[in-house]
């Protein structure tokens, strides 16, 4: 019996493992953006400032990149669930890419491509994703409208809309 | 039982991204990442010795519309698996100052760049693949035109918690034809967006005779 003892033990562990990954992930801490320049689209440099001044609702952010398959899956779903939460709440989302200048003039046809209606950012040379201590991808901040971070959640699975959507829904408060 | 426990092969992970209210400008994370291996003789997988391996990374970073600076502290006792063993140790490896204004960038201290597409010189971090080779020197950017940005630095690459022997030097010019503007007016009025970008990039190393 001692192997399955094992098992057991190895499993409330990494249960036990968990629960701090998880609780850190979701922690609010108020912190503001950082000031840092990235670029539109059409390559124009536009501020961390710019993007949240005069904001009337909250905001999210989402870091992603052409190449990554789990990002395309949540901006694809957040796309769809886009225009009533942005009635609901006034909510803008954000998408930066932190596709590398090699691949960053992919980035507006496929935005285009799939017609998302939500504004997306080129951060090149990964200063606000380096700024934010983002890691991995997707990783999504939700600010409200005095640009305070007050969510963020790092991966995605089918289903974590319904986090952001609280979280949202908080920001508006 | 024996191999469905072989088979059960116990990675223990564990990640803590904290994050603290600090006064306005100011933001500091604290990053660790720990590992707990159990030997897996059916995968071959690796022994590791040590109970726990584990890496930190503390970020502390003051930005406003002029200045930014700050400084990354990492610790890898030890380095985890998969992670090159000579990031042993613990040090600062990162630490800037950076002045920006519309026509200037100056950064003193660690930067990342990268020239067009990445072939003539590319620096980031990839932390998750154990891999940063940010230049420690001075960079300067200056943006005469709207459309036109100078870069120039010199410095030496850092390697794991120290030095690569090579100086590097190197200038890039970068003229967006399409955004060229003076004074407000483009110059150009062209319906599809046109890059032009030249790079030099040279190196200079005593341990290298190749490149002394």
């Amino acid at each position: 019996m001692r192997p399955l003892r094992l098992m057991v033990l190895t499993i409330v562990l990494m249960c036990i493992a968990g629960v701090p990954m998880l609780k850190a992930q979701d922690t609010t801490a108020v912190q503001r953006l950082p000031y840092v320049s990235l670029k539109k689209l059409d390559g124009t440099p536009i501020t961390t400032s710019d993007l949240i001044a005069n904001a009337t609702g909250p905001i999210v952010l989402d870091f992603w990149a052409t190449w990554c398959k789990p990002c395309i899956q949540e901006l694809t779903s957040l796309a769809e669930l886009y225009p009533e939460w942005h009635k609901q709440t006034g909510v803008r989302i954000i998408a930066i890419s932190i596709d590398d200048a090699r691949n960053s003039k992919k980035v507006t046809p496929f935005v285009r491509g799939r017609r998302w209606e939500f504004e997306v950012y080129l951060d090149e040379n990964a200063d606000l994703k380096r700024a934010l201590n983002v890691n991995e991808i997707p990783h999504t901040f939700v600010l409200n409208r005095r640009g305070e971070i007050i969510y963020q959640h790092k991966s995605y699975a089918p289903g974590d809309e319904d986090l952001l959507w609280d979280a949202i829904k908080k920001a508006a408060e | 039982m024996n191999r469905a426990i072989g088979l059960f092969a116990l990675a223990l992970f564990l990640t803590i991204d904290a994050t603290a209210q600090l006064p306005q400008g100011w933001r500091a994370d604290l990053q660790v990442d720990a590992q707990s291996y159990t030997p897996d003789s059916l995968i071959n997988a690796p022994v590791v010795r040590e109970k726990v391996l584990a890496q930190s990374f503390f970020n502390v970073l003051y930005s406003n519309e002029h200045l930014r600076l700050g400084f990354r502290y990492e610790a890898y006792f030890n380095p985890l698996l998969g992670i090159d063993p000579r990031y042993q140790g613990n040090g600062i490896p990162y630490r800037f100052v950076q002045y920006l204004s519309d026509r200037f960038d100056i950064t003193v201290g660690n930067s990342y760049e990268q020239f067009g597409s990445g072939m003539v010189l590319r620096t980031y971090e990839e932390r998750s693949l154990g891999f940063d080779n940010s230049i420690d020197g001075l960079r300067l950017k200056v943006r005469p035109l709207t459309g036109v940005q100078l870069t120039a630095l010199f410095g030496k690459q850092r390697a794991f918690f120290g030095l690569g022997p090579g100086i590097i030097r190197a200038a890039d010019l970068d003229i967006e034809l399409h955004q060229l503007s003076l004074d407000g007016t483009p110059l150009f009025d062209l319906p599809f967006a046109l890059d032009i970008g030249a790079s030099v990039v040279s190196t200079r190393s005593r341990s290298n005779p190749a490149l002394a």
